[in-house]
């Protein structure tokens, strides 16, 4: 559930549908999420890092 | 116009009544979750309402939301919090355990109504997203848990604490009228040696505030609120300063002492403060089983029996027995203490079962929780006015 870190960048709906295309295609997260034109590589790596996802941040 | 209208979520489209502000989810549980009749509090309705009104007004402070979409979510919120929109909650408490279906079904509501506001299309989530707006900063894990503790604070202290304190009230008035009484003591239901009939009164007043007591120390821990938390505890995809800005404007709209709880990992994998404070109830329900129980051994008879207290004749007794008069209200508060143990039980059950993370008990919790404070206020009030002033 790394996707949700996409949750305030993309929204909701944008990140489900990275997650199930991701299930659906034996994909990993950052490949559906290119393939889908929905966030570039540069922010998917600035974005979803799991260290960072173990606060609030501003 | 059509009486039903199409919306869509990640899960694909369905169809939802024309006339309820609710979604897809909540549409979706309905169908998923046709289990008995036990609906959500409307006490968990209303602490939705206020929480959700606190993170739009915190996270528009924040700069996290833009402020027309915050203003939008602010009214449509005012109006689930004051009751105007409890006909679009129909959900179940026997659904997912987290109560995240509930959460949506706030968070759809809310939307709709606001996207009704300023004059959109209902289901379009446009300009008010449920998850992306109404949900903004926030998780079912932590926004449930909070709605519990809202909940339960304001039946406790709006409902329960003055229901007590005014059958405390009334039995000390009747300790005190019958100080000089003179009678005999029992022990073992035997004959033992004498007291006074104020005295002996005067002994479930002090059973009685020392429930009091009890239920204010609880207090201090169903104040503590997980708002904040989101998935796990972690804060995640919230503003440093959100928690803690918003248990101050949940503070600001119900008037009680609310706090962000320091460890919010705790708030949502356990619910010990209810169990906790439902261990206070089952106190109580043990101290109004005594007294309940005494009432109606002291007024039994009138020929035959102890007869020591005359209890009042509110309704014929028997459909058989011509002039019967029973001590119904006793009855009643005796049939309330064992169901507020048994809700206890379930409640000390559920809150055990937590794991890693989450407990997911937590819509079976709060519904047998308030059901136990709903109980005991209304009993008190019902054995106060139609039992002990007439005693």
């Amino acid at each position: 559930m790394l996707v949700t870190a996409l949750n305030n960048h993309i929204g909701y709906d944008k990140a489900a549908k990275i997650a199930k295309h991701a299930h659906e295609h034996g994909l990993t997260l950052k490949q559906s999420a290119l393939e889908l034109n929905l966030v570039t590589e540069e922010e998917f790596e600035a974005w979803v890092r799991p260290e960072d996802m173990t606060g609030s941040s501003a | 116009m059509a009486d039903t209208r199409i919306e869509s979520d990640t899960m694909g489209e369905i169809e939802v009544p024309n006339d309820r502000y609710y979604g897809c989810q909540t549409a979706r549980s309905l169908i998923n979750f046709d289990i008995g009749n036990d609906t959500m509090p409307p006490g968990v309705i209303r602490a939705f309402g206020i929480l959700k009104q606190a993170a739009a007004k915190t996270n528009v402070a924040l700069k996290q939301l833009p402020s027309e979409v915050g203003d939008l979510i602010i009214a449509a919120s005012q109006e689930v919090l004051d009751g105007k929109l409890n006909d679009h909650f129909p959900l179940r408490v026997w659904q997912t355990g987290s109560g995240t279906q509930s959460n949506m079904n706030a968070n759809e509501v809310i939307a709709n109504r606001a996207i009704e506001l300023a004059g959109g299309v209902l289901g379009s989530k446009d300009p008010v997203h449920p998850n992306d707006h109404v949900n903004r900063a926030q998780s079912s894990n932590d926004t449930f848990p909070t709605a519990m503790h809202i909940a339960a604070a304001e039946a406790m202290v709006h409902d329960l604490l003055p229901s007590v304190r005014a059958l405390r009230v009334a039995l000390q008035e009747k300790s005190e009228a019958w100080a000089g009484i003179v009678k005999i003591g029992r022990t073992h239901l035997m004959d033992a040696v004498p007291l006074t009939l104020g005295q002996e009164v005067s002994g479930w007043v002090a059973q009685l505030d020392a429930c009091l007591r009890r239920l204010d120390f609880v207090l201090d821990d169903v104040f503590e609120l997980a708002l904040g938390g989101t998935a796990v505890g972690t804060g995640l995809n919230t503003h440093p300063l959100f928690a803690q800005m918003a248990a101050d404007e949940i503070c600001n709209i119900t008037g009680l002492s609310f706090c962000s709880a320091e460890n919010k990992f705790a708030q949502l994998a356990a619910h010990d403060a209810l169990v906790s404070a439902s261990g206070a109830l089952n106190t109580l329900a043990a101290c109004l089983m005594k007294i309940a129980n005494d009432v109606r051994w002291l007024g039994s008879g009138p020929r035959c029996g102890i007869g020591e207290l005359s209890l009042p004749a509110n309704e014929p007794g028997s459909s058989i027995m011509p002039g019967k008069v029973n001590p119904t209200q006793s009855e009643a508060m005796t049939m309330v203490c064992c169901q507020v143990m048994g809700n206890h039980t379930a409640i000390t059950i559920g809150g055990s079962q937590g794991n890693f993370e989450l407990n997911v008990f937590k819509p079976m919790m709060i519904h047998n929780f308030l059901h136990s404070v709903q109980l005991l206020t209304d009993a008190c009030r019902s054995f106060r006015e139609h039992c002990v002033v007439g005693m």
